[in-house]
């Protein structure tokens, strides 16, 4: 199936991508649509650091980061 | 290409957190062409975080 991604909302995409686990195409697009300029975080490495993301995480979900 | 042993610690801690939080992780795909790892996890319906972790061979 080749759907045109481009007429898609990010929420029908990101939909149509959970539907459609095979459509790796709908996939790289869904997340070539992302913040370029996000801030990217490094792996965990020890217990702290997970602490330390997973409070960074817990704040994006409640809308506060 | 396949999944690195270095893509594999990354992304059980990745999981884990998402669990510790109880987030339903909706998506894994390694895109066997790019070497990347994409994760999505979120509620069902309600407002979702999209989470892409890459991590590059």
């Amino acid at each position: 199936m080749n759907q045109n991604y481009e007429q898609m909302s990010f929420t029908e995409l990101r939909a149509y991508v959970g539907e459609n686990r095979e459509d790796i195409e709908a996939l790289r697009f869904l997340m070539s649509k992302r913040d370029p300029n996000s801030k990217g975080y490094p792996m965990p490495v020890t217990e702290a650091d997970m602490q330390a993301q997973m409070e960074i995480i817990r704040r994006k979900i409640n809308g506060k980061l | 290409m396949l999944p690195t042993t270095e893509q594999a610690l990354p992304c059980v801690r990745v999981c884990q957190m998402l669990s510790n939080l109880y987030k339903d992780i909706r998506l894994f795909r390694f895109d066997d062409k790019t070497g990347q790892v994409y994760i999505l996890a979120g509620d069902q319906g309600g407002r979702i975080m999209s989470i892409s972790k890459v991590y590059s061979q």
